[in-house]
């Protein structure tokens, strides 16, 4: 039982000097452990007994790595005629900061030494990180040679592994560590977690390089029991299939996160003694429990992923890599003249199956061929072994003994390290003349069904067209395809924009007053334009003309005039005071055409913000 | 004859766009039409498969490449008297013509695209130019009129085209319809091979569909083929 208390370490220095002061020199000690394998989540007593007639002193020993916390103590003085004995025992709460082997020595030189196993447990430090995975003692061995090697890692970027006899561990299964681009080998993924381990796994195993793939694993792992070194094991097992997707040299590991149930290890000390739950026995008492996420890995393997050599490939390898055979029949020995039969090819062995694709037979003289399709049956949970049966609709286009070529498959197989290629034996088929021949061209359904009987099954049903027709890449009609609806909707677009550009027009056109706003504005601009352009080549001349032009423009609009009407009279008799700035705008510009002397000098920029501010005026009034 | 100047932009803004809207199209038909590598589709080649399929006594794959191939050519009788036998042999009625079906089934879907376009264009010229050209504006009214004609049949065969989107046939001997997309659920009804029905929805491999008589179930997707797909 786990306990502390801050009261009995507090006390515990007064008993020891009250037993020392009391009691003589001579004393004897003893320790006992209640267990010698605890998990590191987990903490063990030590019961330290010393006895004699003289100083009593108990000290907790001293072990890199673990932790005494005085949970209890008794002392006990008798005197017999004279002599003083003392009997004290203290119970030491011993937790350790990582699991491993420590060896507890003994004050007595001569007394055995005390030797705790501590094991991978769901944790037993701080959860806020994962302080309980992050060290290994350096007094620690590792007695366990049978367990692959675990790896927890803590979720923590950069969190340390740590490699130990474990209560959870994870281990892939592999036939073969050489591979070939595109080759499959089944695999067994396991994690085994040690029974009575509250382990909730949270995602399924994936892989931890982007060079393989592997196989949709269950939701419902396989789930066994395994003794590994004396303690029961539940192991999870998921049997998938890896695929090797690109070559080099790659380390392949495989992870899971897992939720574990950690107990914390509350505060030794208070210091606030009025709290009460701040009491390390109220703390231990309630909860110090919590969930804590970490990822499982495995050790990683070395995986060399080869390429499919180029050489010696044959035409018709579809990315086949495998162990096949195959097998071919034809539905019938016999057949009628438009007749169909069924050619079947029967692809099986191990390997990727995905990648096992025959178009069987092509466009071949005396037969009419179809499409032929596959159907993968699979012979284990995993998809690794199986067969794959291509079907091909066949029809004999003359009478007589026609021969069907031989079928042929090439894959590579990774255990010869070749490309090889299989062929299936010539098939012959007797066929009778009959109604249906689809080398002639078609007569009426009609025709057909009154001057030919056909076979039973096909009583009344029309013959084969014998034109090629329109052929097309797919079924999906052109409403649905991006290209047409591009087009339609450009088209859509275009009118709609023309429509209104076309009733704006029409609006200009039936309000000649807004028009002719709209032209003035336009013709204001321009000259507005024209100015900067001229400020910016420091041409007062056009400047000032421009300045003008757009001024009279603008007056004219407001005061309903012709622009060339427009003068310094005018402006004079108008603006009275108020239009300084227009008067010197067109004294200059008058100056300037007369004289033609260009090389006044002038603030354009602040001419410029005059002149934009006067139109901008006028445009408002 | 005179054009009013004001009319000269919008036209040749419009004729740029039918222009690109041209281009775009055909690029979209070539790329429907292409020889490039894969499988190809052609009424003759399904019905040619149909065939054979029936003969073998694939009734469900025929009836699909029957229909596929009324899809590309609607009006051909041969395939409707084989789909109609084959279905007859198979003991399934004659899948439901509606209003739609029949209104529209004078062209292949495709066409009637075409048309659409066609009628798009005319009715947007005619619209355009009415307003902005003062000759002839009764041939104008009588574009735009074919060109509403037009779009609206085509629109009525993208209707029933989008429901044939929606439309499987049952492939397998014998489908059980279940309560629930699980492979132990409860079976509420069994579907024959060449049975028509609608996809309302999919979870993993199960898909919901309705036949004729208005019942839904959940059936494996293997046991059905989409009449629309890729193969």
């Amino acid at each position: 039982m786990k306990k502390t208390s801050s009261h009995f370490i507090r006390n515990l220095g007064a008993v020891a000097i009250l037993t020392i002061t009391a009691l003589s020199a001579r004393a004897t000690v003893s320790m006992q452990l209640d267990r010698s394998d605890i998990n590191a989540d987990e903490a063990a007593e030590l019961t330290v007994n010393a006895s004699g007639n003289g100083s009593n002193s108990v000290e907790p020993p001293t072990v890199a790595g673990l932790q005494f916390t005085a949970v209890s103590q008794s002392s006990q003085i008798e005197i017999i005629n004279g002599n003083a004995s003392s009997t004290s025992s203290i119970t030491y709460e011993v937790t350790a900061q990582g699991p491993g082997t420590y060896t507890i020595p003994s004050p007595d030189p001569n007394a055995q030494k005390l030797i705790l196993h501590v094991h991978v447990g769901s944790g037993a430090g701080n959860s806020s990180g994962p302080a309980q995975v992050a060290s290994t003692p350096t007094t620690s061995t590792s007695p366990a040679q049978a367990l692959p090697n675990p790896f927890i890692q803590g979720t923590t970027p950069g969190a340390p592994h740590m490699v130990a006899n474990g209560a959870a561990f994870m281990r892939m299964q592999m036939p073969k560590h050489d591979l070939y681009v595109g080759e499959t080998v089944p695999v067994d993924i396991q994690i085994g977690l040690r029974s009575g381990m509250a382990a909730n796994i949270t995602g399924l195993p994936t892989l931890s390089a982007d060079a393989f793939t592997l196989n949709k694993l269950t939701d419902k792992p396989e789930q066994t029991q395994e003794e590994i070194n004396g303690q029961p094991y539940t192991i999870l097992t998921w049997h998938s299939v890896l695929a090797a997707v690109k070559p080099g040299d790659f380390s392949l590991a495989v992870q899971t996160p897992v939720t574990i149930q950690v107990r914390t290890a509350a505060p030794r000390m208070s210091n606030d003694a009025s709290d009460m739950f701040n009491d390390p026995f109220f703390q231990n008492f309630f909860g110090g429990v919590t969930q804590k996420d970490i990822t499982l890995a495995n050790e990683p393997a070395a995986i060399k992923v080869l390429p499919l050599p180029t050489a010696g490939q044959p035409a018709d390898f579809s990315g086949a890599v495998g162990a096949f055979t195959i097998n071919s029949e034809i539905s019938s020995p016999t057949g009628t003249v438009g007749d169909p039969l069924t050619l079947r090819l029967k692809v099986s062995g191990a390997g990727a199956f995905d990648r096992v694709e025959s178009s069987m037979l092509g466009s071949i003289d005396g037969w009419k061929t179809y499409r032929a399709a596959g159907k993968f049956v699979p012979s284990d949970s995993v998809c690794y072994r199986g067969e794959k049966d291509f079907e091909q609709a066949i029809i004999p286009l003359h009478p007589g003994q026609q021969t069907v070529p031989p079928l042929s498959f090439s894959f590579f197989n990774p255990e010869t390290h070749q490309y090889e290629t299989l062929h299936s034996a010539t098939g012959t088929v007797d066929v009778a003349p009959g109604s249906m021949a689809t080398t002639t061209p078609a007569a009426s359904p009609i025709q057909t069904a009154t001057t030919t009987p056909p076979t039973a099954p096909t009583t009344g049903l029309r013959p084969d067209m014998t034109e090629t027709g329109v052929a097309v890449r797919t079924l999906q009609p052109l409403y649905f395809q991006p290209g047409f609806l591009l087009a339609q909707s450009t088209l859509a677009l275009a009118f709609i924009g023309a429509g209104f550009w076309s009733r704006r027009n029409d609006q200009l056109a039936a309000d000649p007053i807004r028009r002719k706003r709209i032209q003035e504005f336009k013709a204001v601009h321009g000259f507005l334009a024209q100015m900067d352009s001229a400020a910016n080549q420091r041409d007062a001349s056009t400047f000032f003309l421009s300045a003008r032009q757009a001024l009279q423009h603008c007056l004219a609009s407001r005061w309903k005039m012709t622009p060339a009407a427009i003068t310094l009279a005018e402006i004079d008799t108008r603006l009275d005071e108020n239009g300084e700035n227009v008067r010197r705008v067109f004294a200059l510009a008058d100056e300037l055409a007369y004289s033609g002397d260009a090389s006044i000098d002038v603030d354009f920029p602040a001419w410029k913000q005059t002149v934009h501010q006067l139109v901008k005026e006028t445009e408002t009034l | 004859m005179n054009i009013p100047s004001r009319a000269h932009l919008p036209l040749l803004i419009i004729l740029t766009f039918v222009v690109l809207s041209t281009l775009v199209l055909a690029t979209s038909l070539v790329g429907l039409h292409a020889n490039a590598k894969g499988p190809v589709y052609s009424a003759p080649a399904l019905f040619n498969q149909a065939n054979a399929e029936t003969q073998q006594g694939k009734t469900g794959e025929a009836i699909a490449n029957y229909e596929r191939a009324r899809l590309l050519a609607p009006g051909n009788p041969d395939i409707a008297a084989n789909l109609h036998w084959t279905r007859e042999h198979a003991g399934l009625p004659d899948a439901s013509v509606d209003w739609l079906d029949r209104a529209t089934s004078w062209a292949s879907p495709n066409t009637m695209a075409l048309l659409g376009w066609l009628g798009l264009v005319l009715t947007g010229a005619g619209i355009l130019s009415a307003s902005s050209l003062s000759w002839s504006r009764v041939g104008f009214h009588l574009t735009t009129f074919a060109g509403i004609t037009l779009l609206t049949l085509s629109a009525m065969s993208a209707m029933a085209t989008w429901q044939k989107c929606r439309e499987a046939v049952v492939i397998a001997k014998e489908a059980p319809a279940r309560i629930s997309p699980v492979t132990n659920g409860e079976t509420s009804f069994k579907l024959r091979p060449g049975e028509m029905v609608s996809i309302h929805g999919h979870y993993n491999n199960f898909a919901l569909v309705q036949n004729s008589t208005g019942h839904s179930g959940w059936v494996a997707q293997t046991d059905i083929t989409p009449l629309i797909s890729v193969q």
